[in-house]
């Protein structure tokens, strides 16, 4: 819980005074924390894939490498993000 | 393509008649019945949660934004496992308990009527801004489809949608979800094929755009148009903000059966991600025919998916897509309605202290008034429909997500429910004004991007109000 409030003063302070990297670890760790706190047992595996996305896409942002013609950064938003971790969250809730 | 429309129209006409006979009853007209099993319940939170906001607002911000603008929509890869796992169990067994809606649900888990007062207050903000939204695509639509001036055409197609929803309840809400939720379903996958072959395939259409002087490979990144602020307080919203959304709670606790949840992330996810292939294949598929000159540049970006299916599409897939896009909104509106006609009559007189009032006319009513109020903020509203969107969806997310999340898992007193409530209500509000408002110089501007980051904060403070308040119960 301690973790998770650290989280919300870092994403609300941030917004207002700047500190991009603090906003963006807040935004990415909410749902590790959150499910942790309240659900332990779902906390990895739906939090982890949206962390290593997440964190995969922005430090992909402004690469000009592109896969099928798409950028690195939106394919990974996109591929893994998206399908990847709803094809993995979906799976593993059945369990 | 009027024909595509009018059969549409009638097949909701037979549900909702249908509906209307099995309606006997508040628990009828609030929760079907509690009848709904699993693809049932997938289909109907999948199209309530999509609505023109998807279908139009999507493909327009994407217009505007590129790539960008999708991360609006990606945390729908995880959102229906954690709506489930965080909030689905315990919502349903206070469903099994007599409660008929989210604030009732609420008020009975912390046995504090100033909780359910709370909720029912700020659903009923957020339902307002949210039908707003839908109001002003579905006069979009009408519009496109009959040729109409946009406010008669915005009040023809809210007294159709108001029509059927006082008519049938949530019967009816739930049942057409169903026929909606399949429609808009096929209708996406047909509109994303059809959008990549009309900009010469995949390559050639990304090639088109990042060619162009006027998007640019800036368009197709993740980030590129948009500063990550922006792209990760849409993230943020979206992701943990989904916790508060009424309208897809309310659909948990009518699943006939509590053990089919643990299927429902695979058929709502599914159902969602078939849908958003609308959103990627217009959002790209426009700005390539205008980068190439098949498309003159839009005036207003919200008709990018008119314009498609005007221009670019065969006049009858055009015709089952303005189908498809009216049920998206149809489906939404009609979930809405009932969820703030149940906040006014139900949840606010018991507030009170009052008995809830189990007249199906006092229902029906407050289901007409909360209508007609959508309807003027639509008309008074000057914005992109996503942005609108955005606003009403992280009014829902500031209010209850962190009462979902943690009041209804871990011991929470009930005033620090009622006060994460009430900041996160008010502060979206406020910072919204401030971020919009151009009436008083005077008046502080946050540096806040409209329609994302003030409910980023809201909800990261009433989260904060809500965690420190039940640090000591």
């Amino acid at each position: 819980m301690i973790v998770l409030i650290a989280l919300m003063l870092a994403i609300a302070i941030s917004s207002f005074v700047g500190g991009l990297p603090l906003f963006a670890l807040g935004v990415l760790l909410t749902p590790l924390a959150l499910l942790h706190v309240v659900r332990p047992e779902r906390a990895r595996e739906i939090g982890l894939p949206i962390l290593a996305f997440g964190g995969l896409t922005l430090l992909l942002a402004g690469s000009e490498r592109t896969i099928a013609g798409l950028p690195l950064s939106s394919a990974v938003l996109l591929g893994g993000l998206w399908l990847t971790t709803w094809i993995w969250t979906s799976w593993r809730f059945t369990r | 393509m009027i024909a595509a429309a009018v059969a549409y129209l009638l097949v909701v006409a037979a549900i909702s008649i249908w509906a209307w006979r099995r309606t006997n009853d508040a628990r009828d007209y609030f929760l079907a019945g509690r009848k709904l099993g699993l693809w049932v319940t997938g289909a109907a939170t999948m199209s309530t949660a999509f609505s023109g906001f998807v279908f139009l607002g999507g493909p327009g911000l994407a217009y505007t934004l590129g790539v960008a603008s999708l991360w609006i929509v990606v945390p729908l890869g995880f959102t229906a496992a954690l709506i489930c796992a965080v909030a689905g169990e315990r919502l349903h067994a206070l469903a099994d308990d007599g409660a008929l809606t989210l604030p009732a649900a609420l008020r009975a888990h912390f046995d504090d009527r100033g909780v359910g007062a709370a909720a029912a207050g700020a659903i009923l903000i957020g339902c307002v801004g949210y039908l707003a939204a839908q109001f002003l695509a579905l006069g979009l639509v009408v519009e496109a489809i009959f040729g109409l001036e946009m406010l008669p055409a915005l009040l023809i197609g809210a007294a159709i949608v108001v029509a059927y929803s006082i008519a049938g309840g949530m019967i009816a809400g739930v049942y057409t979800d169903l026929f909606q939720g399949l429609l808009m379903a096929i209708t996406a996958v047909a509109v994303f094929v059809t959008a990549i072959d009309s900009a010469g395939g995949w390559r050639s259409m990304l090639g088109t755009i990042a060619d162009s002087e006027r998007f640019g490979i800036d368009f197709l990144q993740a980030t590129g148009t948009i500063p990550v602020w922006t792209a990760l307080g849409f993230f943020f919203v979206f992701g943990i903000g989904v916790l508060g959304q009424p309208q897809m709670l309310h659909k948990l606790m009518m699943l006939d059966d509590v053990k089919r949840l643990k299927h429902l992330p695979f058929v709502l996810g599914g159902g969602q991600s078939l849908c958003i292939l609308l959103w990627l294949g217009v959002g790209l598929a426009v700005p390539a025919a205008v980068a190439s000159g098949k498309l003159a540049p839009l005036d207003r970006a919200d008709t990018a998916t008119n314009q498609f299916l005007l221009e670019l599409a065969p006049p009858i897939l055009a015709g089952i897509v303005f189908a498809g896009v009216l049920a998206a909104i149809m489906s939404t509106v009609d979930a809405l309605l009932n969820i703030a006609a149940g906040a006014l009559v139900r949840d606010l007189p018991e507030a009170a202290g009052n008995r809830p009032n189990e007249s199906l006319l006092a229902a029906r009513t407050a289901t007409l008034g909360i209508a007609a109020a959508a309807i003027v903020l639509a008309l008074a509203y000057d914005d992109l429909i996503a942005l609108l969107g955005t606003f009403a969806f992280s009014t829902f997310a500031a209010a209850l997500a962190p009462t979902i999340a943690i009041g209804l898992n871990r011991p929470t007193p009930p005033r620090a429910v009622v006060a994460s409530i009430a900041v996160g209500t008010v502060l979206n509000l406020t910072l919204e004004f401030l971020a919009r408002q151009s009436f008083i110089e005077s008046l502080p501007r946050p540096p806040l991007v409209a329609g994302a980051l003030p409910g980023a904060v809201a909800l990261a403070v009433s989260f904060l109000v809500l965690s420190i308040g039940s640090r000591k119960p």
